[in-house]
């Protein structure tokens, strides 16, 4: 059963028709148990009444009873005296009953009409008349009296039957009535679905009321609302994102629209136009192609799909082939490039780190001034990078980190989306390191620990 | 005449400046908000075409402190932003109109002409001067059944005269309609290319000299 309403059934079923069982069982017993003693009883009484009718007179044993026994009673009875018979009733038709030892022994037995019955063995001696002498010792006689137990198997048999049909009844009233109490206790979970399906993805941050719910609920819906909460604000960033990614993919599309029309626009041109046109489309393209790339990469951070490996990476080593394919770039720029790094080694993954790097020194080649100076500078696993020619506001620092969030300067160059830097605060964030940006007198400086 | 270009993405901005200067228009460009205001406040510009995301000074204000100065420009605003509340915002502020990029070229250039046309109360896209016709969207002249072909500063300055038919047009007019700042400041550059044009639409004159004060366009003196 995978409902609560289910289990709940079918252990109040099991539990109750348990508890009825029993307690039928033990009422029956005690039920069976007086009737049998009453019976005892009854059974004795007649013995007595019987023996009473035994004398002994001059030393004999006279009867006075009927062997007929009484009218409209169903008995069996037998006397002996040692081992000579002295009376059957005429029920017996010359049988004999069996005598079972003791002065008094009460046992059940089967009758000579084959029905159940109980049995009274009375062992005693033979009453005198008062006023006679004894002339030796009193003669001893054995009585056997046995009735049929009809009537107390039929009780028993009816007892039972209102045990069974009772408990059966009172079993099923049970179930009714639970069914009916879990149906209602369990109104305030409809009504958490109903709310909870009638959320829509645009108001998750609506949350559901924790108020109205039941104690044993109200945890659930917490946690529930919490969680819509995050996912709500989840959805939002992802909207604003998705919305921040096409306004800055518009931007190149329309560079390239613009100068592609109007390059086409006649066609008398001399070819280098054609050309210098074809090489602009070229470069916003390359633009734009690094720019997803780099999105694509945050995504895969985000998503966690990229595993984290640790080797030991020679930092220095690490900072000198990053450099070297840029140093043309910056000399291009008349830009002076210090360098002073320091052996050392740290146990960390060595292309997230490597990408950190680069993205860094990119950033200082792009920003710094014509004839300014660059310095990378190695210590105890602290990388520091710094540019001259920085145009930031230092509260602007603040912002250097955020996705899509460009400087001025790098925004009318057109050539940085404003994703390296948080490119680079995800991955040392992955590695495990810090990542600082700060602008002193007019030099930008990134300072990365592993 | 004469529009300013303020767009800080350099593939865009040369692209509209080279389009609008073949469509006969002398152009000026800025690369920031700044920069494009202070133009904006110097120049007499027939249009503006401004970028809502800008370094320095965003479009927005840009518009929001050339309105506040009581300016007349005709501002078309080009924005990466579609959402009602974006285009919205720049219409209230008062931007003339709007484009999205990216935009076809071929519509930002009759955007444009359609706020030059209304900057001189202009319907008709085609202005007839006696048997003169100027086909402002296609840019092409007739006089009488003969088509005259002319250079984009020829035509340019035809169009502003056209525009202003009737009326006398100084020589500072025309310096500041017609030619952008990269051109060469001569002392009688305009009669230069008055003279050429004049002969390019050959006789009877069109464009009559008010001597010591600028010229007419007109069927008569």
């Amino acid at each position: 059963m995978r409902t609560i309403r289910g289990r709940l059934l079918i252990g109040t079923a099991i539990g109750v028709s348990l508890a009825f069982v029993i307690s039928g069982v033990l009422v029956l017993w005690l039920a069976r148990s007086s009737l049998y003693e009453q019976f005892d009883e009854v059974l004795i009484a007649r013995g007595q009444a019987l023996s009473a009718q035994v004398d002994e007179d001059d030393g004999r044993i006279e009867l006075e009873l009927n062997p007929a026994g009484t009218p409209g009673e169903v008995s069996y009875f037998e006397l002996w005296s040692g081992e000579q018979v002295l009376l059957r009733s005429t029920s017996l038709h010359g049988t004999d009953l069996v005598r079972a030892p003791g002065a008094l022994t009460i046992s059940s037995v089967d009758l000579p009409d084959e029905r159940s019955g109980r049995q009274l063995t009375m062992r005693f001696e033979v009453r005198r008349e008062p006023d006679e002498r004894p002339t030796g010792p009193a003669a001893r006689v054995t009585l056997v009296l046995a009735r049929p137990t009809d009537e107390v198997s039929s009780a028993i048999g009816r007892v039972a039957g209102v045990l069974i049909g009772g408990g059966a009844f009172g079993t099923l009233l049970c179930l009714a009535i639970l069914a009916g109490v879990v149906r209602f206790g369990l109104a305030p979970v409809r009504t958490l679905a109903a709310a909870i399906s009638e959320l829509r993805e645009g108001d998750l941050a609506v949350g559901l009321e924790a108020a109205a719910t039941p104690g044993e609920l109200r945890p659930v819906v917490e946690r529930l609302d919490d969680l819509l909460g995050r996912l709500g604000a989840a959805f939002t960033r992802e909207r604003e994102l998705t919305a921040e990614v096409a306004h800055e993919l518009r931007t190149p599309l329309a560079g390239l629209r613009a100068t592609i029309e109007v390059v086409l626009s006649r066609d008398d041109r001399p070819p280098e136009r054609y050309r210098t046109a074809l090489t602009d489309c070229l470069a916003i393209t390359r633009q734009t192609e690094r720019m997803v790339e780099t999105m694509l990469s945050l995504a895969r951070l985000d998503a966690g799909s990229l595993p984290t490996t640790t080797d030991p990476v020679d930092l220095d080593e690490l900072v000198r082939e990053v450099l070297a394919p840029l140093a043309m770039r910056a000399a291009d720029r008349k830009v002076t490039v210090m360098t002073d790094l320091a052996a050392v080694t740290a146990t960390t993954d060595r292309d997230k780190l490597r990408l950190v790097v680069q993205n860094l020194i990119e950033n200082a080649i792009s920003y710094v001034d014509s004839g300014g100076t660059i310095r990378i500078a190695l210590s105890a696993h602290t990388l520091r990078i710094e540019n001259t020619g920085c145009t930031l506001a230092p509260a602007e620092t603040a912002h250097v980190f955020e996705r899509f969030w460009r400087g001025d300067a790098a925004r009318s160059t057109g050539t940085h989306a404003g994703l390296g830097l948080a490119l680079c605060k995800k991955l040392v964030a992955i590695i495990g390191g810090t990542i600082r940006a700060e602008v002193v007198d007019g030099r930008f400086i990134a300072t990365v620990t592993v | 005449m004469r529009a300013l270009v303020v767009e800080d993405y350099a593939p865009i901005r040369d692209a509209v400046r080279d389009g609008l200067v073949e469509a006969g228009y002398a152009v000026d460009v800025a690369s920031n908000g700044e920069e494009g205001l202070w133009l904006a406040e110097q120049t007499p510009y027939d249009v503006v075409v401004l970028d809502v995301m800008l370094p320095k000074l965003d479009g927005h204000e840009v518009l929001r402190r050339l309105r506040r100065q009581g300016s007349q420009i005709a501002v078309l605003l080009l924005t990466a932003k579609d959402t009602v509340a974006d285009r919205v915002i720049g219409l209230d502020l008062g931007a003339d109109d709007y484009l999205v990029k990216p935009f076809a070229f071929a519509e930002l250039l009759a955007r444009v002409r359609a706020l030059v046309r209304r900057r001189y109360d202009a319907k008709d896209p085609t202005i007839r001067i006696a048997d003169l016709e100027i086909d402002t969207a296609a840019r092409t002249v007739r006089r009488g059944s003969t088509t005259i072909v002319l250079s984009a500063r020829e035509y340019g300055l035809l169009e502003y005269l056209a525009l202003r038919a009737g009326q006398l047009v100084t020589r500072t007019d025309i310096w500041e309609h017609v030619y952008d700042f990269h051109s060469e400041a001569h002392s009688n550059v305009v009669d230069v290319y008055v003279g050429y044009l004049r002969k390019k639409l050959g006789l009877p004159q069109l464009i009559h000299t008010r001597r010591g004060q600028g010229y007419v366009l007109g069927a008569d003196e």
